[in-house]
């Protein structure tokens, strides 16, 4: 066995050195990262409906007397928000349990408060402003009149499913907001990971990936490279492919000889394009 | 072979009535018994905390929690790469020495000697593979109000405005010596603290990072130099600083006396660096503080 | 008025009163001993509140206040610390027009390199000095770095003042 291993080593020797050097490149994934939490399942948002109602059920009484000064317009609008229950009145009969009152609040169930918010909500308008809203809506294509400069507008967080999301385009960086997206490239007519070859022989490899990047993508790119070790390497007949993890931050990617094609994909879909997926595919996000 | 033989005489029994539990192997009874929680009208009191039945019970995983998705997501891998080295070997840290058999005071000598270079212990440091990924485990904020020795009221305020921050109910630090001219003595109340996990804690680190901390004038970020040597990371907000929690703004009139507190950052970090670096992926800014040559 | 009797009520803490068969306690807050094991955990009042950051995004988040909506004006999203590579947020630049510049413009002479008069410096030609000032800055930086090394890092040892206390008892000590 050590024989044999000398043997090797020594034909090494003899060969010539210009065949031998291996062939460096460097392999950039350059990833976005979720910019939303994730879609749950239907099973998670049952658990968690379930644990938040236990949690609420052992939640102490709202202490509406340390928020609300007795006797100022906050807490009359509390309590216009928020009824109390009837307190015990041992002339009725309650068929569906007795009610344990205490400091307004029935502690045989969960508590809900409604908060006072600066603006009037749908159930609190009268018939003739509703149908003021109606009637502007009608006239603005079915869209609500928001008036962005007012700071007491009602918050109403974002779409998940933006606009490239619908044009289905690929080469947007908003789209798939839950989800890790991967830039690729299309090099004769194959679409690859973009890599670059050590022409130079002497820089480092994530330098090799970062001047590469630059060079195809313009340098509009802010982007952060997580470690200058690779992650991954492809060994085939005398070339080394490295692989260095990046993830954009912000910028946009600009190809600049305009016949390269590129995409942002999701895992799923690196699947269709990549035909060395299976080696590779622990290097990518499952969300 | 452990157990000792000793002929009962009259004149020495004191080796024979010594407290303690028995060397013979198997050693029994290591597991203190509180024997009042044996009694059956508390059979409730054994039911672990975590099971449903259990008084104490109380729901953790109520909500989908961002700031651990992102860890396991994408920080975990990242920094596992980040750490790694190729071929590391464990740095052995500082331990505590013999004190030899050379000289016949050190025969007698209680205790071991300390490290060598140093006055503590130091851990380890164990090459980062995939089990070892440093993590933040919990955060402490500890608040000492040294205004409460003399007016032990104050004390309510500073742990109201631990419970509004942190959505948990603080415990309260009594003081463990007497120095007479700070008015300190020996079990006054003089602050509160309170500990964080899991899901208070990510929301901690939220507001923190999103709400409070990119609003203070004058913050530059935790300084570099924070750390105990083992992976904790301090830094503290005064007074000013707490009325810019959400909580605390919008009800001002409601906390006239705020205290400042200690923000302490206990990681899986076996070194400071590690856990600065974890620190600043959560989105903790640090900085280097000028050496002060004066 | 002194003729008339005035009765003097008795303050009984938890006094009972009694209705029908029903005894009733007054609603005062009397603390009760709580048993060992039967302590509840301690769970506040918490609304579910959505808080807008000032670039739109909305995060959820659990609080005590009875507010369920917050909008930001400045937060994470709009600070220069967090966001160093966005050039509209810098205000740095306007220490250059101010104080410091004042006082560059008035001891230029005894520092190497000639500092253009505040009055007939144009915007153009200050931001050209500015520029050029970072990048000697970040060349000099680089450079120390190449010195050094690939993967130099920088330690920081915040040196330790001088203190007496500690310095009595280390002595004590030995």
């Amino acid at each position: 066995m050590n024989k044999h291993l000398s043997n090797g080593i020594l034909r090494k020797y003899s060969q010539s050195t210009t065949n031998n050097i291996p062939k460096i490149s460097s392999t950039l994934i350059l990833s976005r990262l979720p910019v939303i939490t994730t879609e749950l399942s239907k099973f998670e948002k049952l658990f968690y409906k379930y644990q938040e109602e236990l949690w609420r059920r052992l939640m102490w009484t709202f202490p509406k007397w340390f928020y609300f000064n007795q006797g100022t317009l906050a807490e009359l609008r509390y309590k216009q928000l928020n009824k109390g229950s009837m307190s015990y009145d041992p002339k009725i009969l309650y068929p569906r349990g007795i009610p344990d009152l205490k400091q307004g609040r029935d502690r045989r169930f969960r508590q809900y408060i409604k908060a006072p918010k600066p603006y009037k909500e749908i159930d609190e308008l009268s018939q003739e402003q509703i149908k003021e809203i109606e009637e502007q809506k009608l006239k603005n294509n079915g869209e609500e009149l928001i008036n962005k400069d007012d700071l007491t507008r009602k918050i109403i967080p974002n779409q998940r499913v933006t606009k490239a999301d619908l044009n289905k385009d690929d080469k947007s960086l908003e789209r798939r907001l839950e989800r890790t997206l991967y830039l690729i490239i299309k090099v004769n007519d194959s679409w690859i990971l973009p890599t670059f070859e050590n022409e130079k022989n002497s820089t480092s490899l994530h330098e090799l990936a970062e001047s590469g990047l630059y060079k195809i993508g313009g340098d509009k790119i802010n982007y952060y490279n997580v470690s200058r070790i690779p992650c991954h390497v492809k060994e085939s007949n005398n070339n080394k492919e490295y692989f260095i993890k990046s993830h954009i931050l912000s910028g946009i990617y600009e190809p600049q000889d305009k016949k390269n094609d590129y995409k942002w994909l999701t895992k799923e879909e690196l699947k269709t394009y990549l035909p060395n997926f299976n080696e590779i595919e622990h290097l990518f996000s499952e969300v | 072979m452990n157990s000792r033989h000793f002929i009962r005489q009259f004149s020495q029994t004191t080796t024979n009535l010594k407290t303690g539990y028995s060397t013979v192997l198997p050693v029994h009874h290591l597991v203190k018994v509180e024997k009042a929680k044996l009694k059956p009208c508390y059979s409730e009191v054994v039911i672990p905390s975590d099971d449903i039945r259990s008084n104490k019970f109380k729901p953790t995983e109520i909500d989908q929690d961002r700031v651990q998705d992102h860890y396991y997501n994408t920080l975990e891998s990242d920094l596992l790469l980040k750490f790694y080295e190729h071929d590391s070997k464990t740095i052995p840290g500082l331990k505590k020495r013999e004190w030899g058999t050379d000289s016949p005071f050190k025969v007698f000598r209680k205790g071991k000697r300390k490290p060598k270079g140093s006055a503590i212990e130091t851990q380890d440091i164990i090459p980062i593979n995939y089990q070892n990924i440093p993590k933040l485990n919990s955060i402490v904020i500890n608040s000492y109000n040294k205004n409460a020795l003399e007016r032990p009221w104050m004390n309510i305020c500073t742990r109201l405005q631990l419970a509004t921050i942190t959505n948990k109910k603080p415990k309260i630090l009594y003081n463990k010596s007497n120095i007479l001219p700070w008015k300190v003595r020996r079990g006054k109340e003089c602050g509160a603290k309170v500990e964080l996990f899991d899901r208070e804690m990510n929301q901690f680190i939220t507001t923190l990072t999103e709400i409070v901390l990119p609003r203070l004038r004058a913050f530059e970020g935790i300084k570099l130099t924070s750390g105990d040597t083992n992976g904790n990371i301090t830094f503290g907000l005064n007074a000013d600083d707490i009325l810019l929690f959400p909580e605390i703004e919008n009800f001002q009139e409601l906390y006239p006396n705020l205290n400042g507190m200690d923000i302490t950052f206990k990681t899986s970090a076996r070194t400071d660096q590690q856990a600065k670096t974890l620190l600043s992926s959560y989105g903790f800014p640090f900085y280097k503080p000028v050496k002060n040559s004066g | 008025m002194l003729n008339q009797w005035v009765p003097i009520r008795n303050f009984i803490r938890n006094k009972a009163t009694i209705v029908g068969d029903e005894v009733r306690l007054s609603n005062r807050r009397v603390m009760k001993k709580i048993q060992m094991g039967k302590a509840r955990p301690a769970i506040f009042y918490q609304f579910d509140q959505f808080i807008e950051l000032s670039d739109g995004s909305v995060i959820k988040r659990k609080s005590q206040i009875p507010k369920d909506e917050l909008r930001m004006i400045n937060d994470q999203r709009n600070s220069i610390k967090w966001n160093p590579h966005r050039s509209d947020l810098d205000t740095s630049d306007l220490t250059a027009a101010g104080k410091i510049g004042k006082f560059k413009a008035k001891f230029a002479q005894f520092e190497g390199e000639q500092v253009a008069n505040q009055k007939d410096s144009t915007p153009e030609s200050q931001e050209a000095l500015r520029s050029k000032e970072k990048e000697r800055a970040r060349q000099k930086d680089k450079e120390l770095v190449e010195m050094m090394g690939e993967d130099a890092v920088e330690i920081v040892g915040g040196g330790n003042l001088y203190d007496k206390k500690a310095e009595t008892k280390r002595r004590k000590g030995k």
